[in-house]
């Protein structure tokens, strides 16, 4: 009879023990990282007779989880990828909408403010004009700062982002500490009683800081969980754990840069490249990869328009006669530290500006080499400055041996822009050198299309007003030539050779000819015609104040010149409109194979968590008929024992 | 298969939301017009607007130029049609001149009213534009170009033309400076000078003149001038008369040739002495030329006879007449060259706004069609996941 009783009794209690474990699955049926658990139950041992073995019903062996490690790892790395694209998608896409609206952007400024430059093209004189000109540059110009400032409140965006991120890194870290060492404590009763609620609340842990950055955890056989980053620092080691924090970069101070602090508080920097995958990678790779080259692009073309217009404008001549001065405040080329080198823009090599930060090294006090940090090239490769290169030209400045300086010709120039000129007369519409024919010439011959090479010596400083002598030039019909005074020199041709021969018969449809003075300043311009012998002009300083647009009619041209991104030969490539649509494709592209690739991995996503959950998820329909299975099985154990009870008293009702 | 509670309720509302993304995603583009959102959405095809858009809005700006420019040069062609009816007219008084019966004070009256003339030409070779700019003053729009009256006008001016930027490859001048279309009217050799002999003369005329050499090119000061020339006992007098100025004198010996402001004078013939000429050096200014012609009108030299003035003045009236013509003309091939450029601009501008059109404007149709679509998938998803989720073993267990 007793046996009977323990049967039923172990009956009861593996009943229970099955409707507690259902009662806890239904109700952390939506708690996320919960792995659905299962009552183990097996046999008692059994009692021998000589007729065999006589059950003594069940027990409990185990509650386990229905997890695997296998289908949990392939949701890590789906998630770790997700967060990342996600981030991305988040920061890349402020950029894309900044870009959205074809009628915010830049592109209506630049055509605004060349329509401006053609407005005074039209009416050299008239100050009205002009005044629309420079109001035009303003809007242009805060057009450049206000994207540019846009840029840098997402970078500003990024860095906090990153911050919080590391933050959160740090607590996810120590609670994984944490719980390691409830989990050694808890298992240490026995290897075969997993601690399944703790299990599922570090693997949630572990999963959480995976989607901040890629990390590996490693098993250890006393149940701890060892978790590593990056390149395989460790990040948590049983209880113990290390932290991460934020310094400025070392090559570029400019940026916060993630940092592992070891236990005695020594922080080192963690390369970017090691940091992948997850929030922090992507927060790091959009900066690299997407805002840097973006904002870097726009400086480019605040750098382009802003030298590009001002050699234009030193060109030509204002209303009160004097040469033409800087129209637009041109950018400085940013360094770090400050002084280190002396580096410029070099107006004339504009399109072989990159649009890449740079890396300056002083190997041994004469040489210096010089890193293009977009393709890491050593575009100087140990050699003495000054040098020219990439547009820019560099001399030594205060750089120690062995130091190196952060060079960043573009990245600050969309802020740094300005109007220089408020003067609507200081505009220089015009051209210092005019021509004009003897009226007593005799042919038809006639000079046009003047078009400054330099200006230099065409003013006696401190005046900015070109007082040079007339300059006459007189035809010969005997010898098919032109005659200049002395200390003059005709040439023509690419690349000019010296040469002042006119013959009427081939060349009456225009010459182009270069005239260089002894002073320095030389201009081109075409001769054409049928002059006769004797016939004679002249080159003088224009007069001020008149309407003399030949200027501004070059100024205009700017607009649909290309001046940017030489290709192999050094022919510029693009124009501002084209440069800036360059920054339009190379973020829409990128914004664009963000949001694939997001949706893709959301697929992946989906269907690595079902097929855990298909294993690992609580099913409510599967609880309730295990309900309804365990109630009946506990009802029956208790029939078992009503039955023994009954048994006994029948025994009992014998003896009486 | 075993399939998680969650994962239904997961599953199903991620498909209700992206149904949602796909209908307000269509919703924005009907409600904007415009396929393209952001340049995500088609990079290259937003990158291709921007660049279309600037040409575009370059072709907008020169129409606009084009427009300025037409402005300009019709200014510019009434005032040289002006110009040509004013020396018409002066060349029509000029035949009439040349009546030989017409009396002195006849003469005086026709010169009183090409005096007339004169004024008016040099009221419109003064014009200006509406913004107060002298037409014919080169680069110097700000200085009157012509400065001076029937005794010598002087140009201000300089010889620079403005052009306006018509089109990319195109710049069109907008001006013509004075100095070529009045100061430039003809070339200064031996055929500018004509000789008139007197009417009283013993022989016939035997004055040879011409530009003492150097003679090419001339020297502009030894022009424009009206001499009479007699000869006394082997010496010249020569005498100038200038418009609006005084006589002047001088005694030059001979034996000829003689040289005397710049031209050399030699004797042909038999002259005898008491002979007297007339001497006209045309000038290369239209202006010089009335002037020297009223003058002679005026002030008739000792041939006494219209005769020498009115052949002088029909020559280089022609003369003026041609450059004011000239110059008309290729004001008026530039307007019909403007007119062309004006149409090309505008189906240029019509093509771009298609193309822009074609590259981001969303189709209404397919796109409404598509919010209908997406609309019906949304509504099927919501009613499917209520009946999906209300399904449970609970709802049967007592």
């Amino acid at each position: 009879m007793a046996g009977l009783l323990n049967i039923g009794i172990s009956g009861l209690n593996a009943s229970q023990a099955g409707l507690l474990t259902t009662g806890h699955n239904i109700t952390n049926a939506g708690t996320v990282g919960y792995n659905r658990q299962t009552v183990q139950t097996t046999t008692n041992e059994p009692q021998f007779s000589g007729v065999g073995f006589f059950g003594q019903g069940t027990r409990i062996s185990a509650v386990t989880r229905s997890y695997s490690q296998f289908l949990e790892n392939q949701v890590l790395n789906a998630e770790n990828r997700r967060s990342e694209l996600s981030t991305y998608n988040a920061q890349i896409s402020q950029i894309n909408n900044l870009l959205a609206d074809s009628s915010a952007g830049l592109s209506p400024a630049l055509e605004g403010f060349f329509s401006g430059v053609q407005e005074v093209a039209a009416n050299p004189s008239n100050l009205a004009a002009r005044q629309a000109m420079i109001s035009n540059a303003q809007s242009l110009v805060s057009r450049f700062q206000s994207m540019d400032s846009r840029l840098s409140e997402i970078r500003q965006g990024v860095e906090d982002e990153l911050a919080g991120s590391i933050e959160q890194v740090n607590s996810l870290a120590t609670a994984i500490g944490d719980i390691n060492q409830k989990i050694v404590i808890a298992q240490s009763v026995g290897t075969n009683v997993p601690a399944n609620d703790l299990l599922d609340q570090r693997n949630k842990m572990i999963a959480d800081l995976n989607q901040i950055v890629k990390v590996n955890a490693v098993a250890q056989n006393d149940g701890a969980m060892n978790v590593f980053i990056a390149s395989g620092q460790t990040l948590v080691m049983g209880p113990n754990v290390m932290r991460l924090g934020t310094q400025p970069s070392q090559n570029d101070p400019t940026k916060l840069a993630v940092t592992l602090i070891g236990p005695s508080g020594s922080a080192s920097e963690l390369p970017e490249s090691l940091l992948t995958g997850g929030t922090m990678g992507a927060l790091l790779g959009f900066r690299r990869e997407s805002l840097d080259p973006a904002q870097n692009r726009l400086g480019l073309m605040a750098l382009g328009i802003a030298e590009a217009f001002n050699a234009q404008h030193r060109e030509g001549q204002d209303l009160e006669g004097m040469l033409g001065l800087d129209f637009f405040k041109s950018p400085a080329v940013a360094m770090r530290p400050d002084g280190a080198a002396n580096v410029t823009v070099d107006p004339q090599a504009l399109g072989n500006l990159t649009g890449s930060d740079y890396q300056l090294i002083n190997e041994d006090g004469t040489n210096f080499s010089l890193v293009r940090l977009t393709d890491n090239v050593r575009v100087i490769n140990s050699a003495p400055l000054p040098a020219s290169v990439d547009g820019l030209q560099i001399s030594a400045g205060s750089l120690g041996v062995g130091e190196t300086a952060l060079i960043q010709p573009t990245r600050f120039a969309a802020r740094d822009i300005g109007v220089a000129i408020t003067d609507p007369r200081k505009l220089a519409a015009g051209n210092p050198v005019s021509s004009s024919a003897s009226l007593a010439n005799g042919g038809s011959g006639r000079i046009e299309g003047i078009e400054i090479g330099s200006t230099a010596g065409m003013v006696t400083a401190p005046s900015l007003t070109p007082n040079f002598a007339q300059i006459s030039l007189s035809y010969s019909a005997g010898t098919n030539s032109f005659t200049v005074p002395a200390g003059f020199t005709l040439s023509s041709g690419t690349p000019p050779v010296a040469d002042s021969s006119f013959n009427p018969a081939t060349d009456s449809v225009g010459k182009r000819f270069i005239l260089t003075s002894p002073a320095g300043f030389e201009f081109s311009f075409t001769a054409a015609g049928t002059p006769a012998n004797g016939d004679a002009f002249t080159f003088s300083a224009t007069d001020k104040g008149v309407a003399d647009n030949r200027n501004a009619t070059l100024l205009g041209a700017l607009q649909t010149t290309k001046i940017l991104f030489a290709s192999g030969t050094g022919e510029p490539t693009a124009t501002l409109q084209t440069a800036y649509s360059q920054i339009v494709t190379s973020i829409g592209n990128k914004t664009r194979e963000v949001q694939v690739g997001e949706r893709a991995q959301d697929a992946l996503v989906q269907q690595a968590t079902e097929a855990r959950d298909a294993l690992s998820g609580v099913n409510l329909d599967e609880e309730a008929a295990n309900l309804v299975r365990f109630q009946q099985s506990y009802q029956a154990a208790g029939r078992v024992i009503s039955i023994a009870q009954t048994l006994f008293d029948e025994v009992l009702s014998l003896a009486r | 298969m075993r399939i998680s509670t969650s994962t239904i309720f997961a599953r199903g509302l991620a498909g209700m939301q992206s149904q949602t993304a796909e209908l307000f995603r269509a919703q924005q583009q009907i409600s904007s017009g415009k396929r393209i959102l952001t340049p995500a959405d088609d990079p290259v095809a937003a990158a291709r607007v921007l660049d279309v858009g600037q040409s575009k809005a370059i072709n907008t700006q020169f129409t606009t130029n084009q427009g300025a420019a037409q402005d300009n040069l019709r200014l510019l062609e009434g005032r040289l049609t002006g110009a040509a009816d004013v020396l018409q007219y002066a060349r029509e008084r000029a035949v009439q001149a040349g009546n030989a019966s017409l009396a002195p004070s006849d003469l005086k009256a026709i010169a009183t009213d090409i005096r007339a003339q004169y004024d008016g030409l040099l009221g419109i070779a003064n014009s200006q534009d509406s913004n107060g700019e002298y037409l014919f003053a080169g680069y110097k729009s700000q200085v009157q170009p012509f400065e001076g009256n029937i005794a010598g006008v002087s140009y201000a001016g300089d010889q620079g033309v403005r052009t306006i930027q018509v089109s990319s490859s195109r710049s069109m001048p907008i001006t013509q400076p004075g100095s070529d279309i009045f100061e430039n009217t003809r070339t200064i050799d031996n055929t500018a000078i004509s000789v008139v002999a007197a009417n009283g003369n013993s022989s016939g005329v035997g004055l040879n003149v011409t530009f003492a050499p150097p003679s090419s090119p001339v020297n502009p000061s030894f022009t424009g001038r009206r001499y009479d020339v007699s000869f006394n006992a082997g010496n010249f007098t020569v005498t100038e008369r200038q418009p609006g100025g005084a006589q002047t004198s001088t005694v030059v010996p001979g034996p000829a040739p003689i040289t005397v402001n710049g031209l050399e004078i030699d004797v042909t013939g038999a002259v005898s002495n008491g002979d007297t000429f007339e001497v006209f050096v045309a000038s290369k200014s239209v202006f010089k030329n009335v002037a020297l012609f009223v003058d002679a009108l005026e002030r008739p030299g000792p041939a006494n006879t219209a005769d020498g003035a009115v052949a002088f003045a029909l020559k280089n009236l022609d003369a003026g007449l041609d450059s004011v013509i000239r110059a008309r003309t290729t004001v008026g091939s530039n307007l019909v060259e403007i007119e062309n450029l004006q149409n090309i601009g505008a189906d240029v501008d019509v093509q771009y706004s298609e193309t822009i059109s074609r590259l981001e404007d969303v189709d209404l149709a397919e796109a409404i069609s598509r919010l209908t679509r997406n609309q019906t998938f949304l509504e099927a998803a919501q009613q499917s996941y209520l009946r999906i989720t209300n399904l449970s073993l609970f709802n049967f267990l007592n």
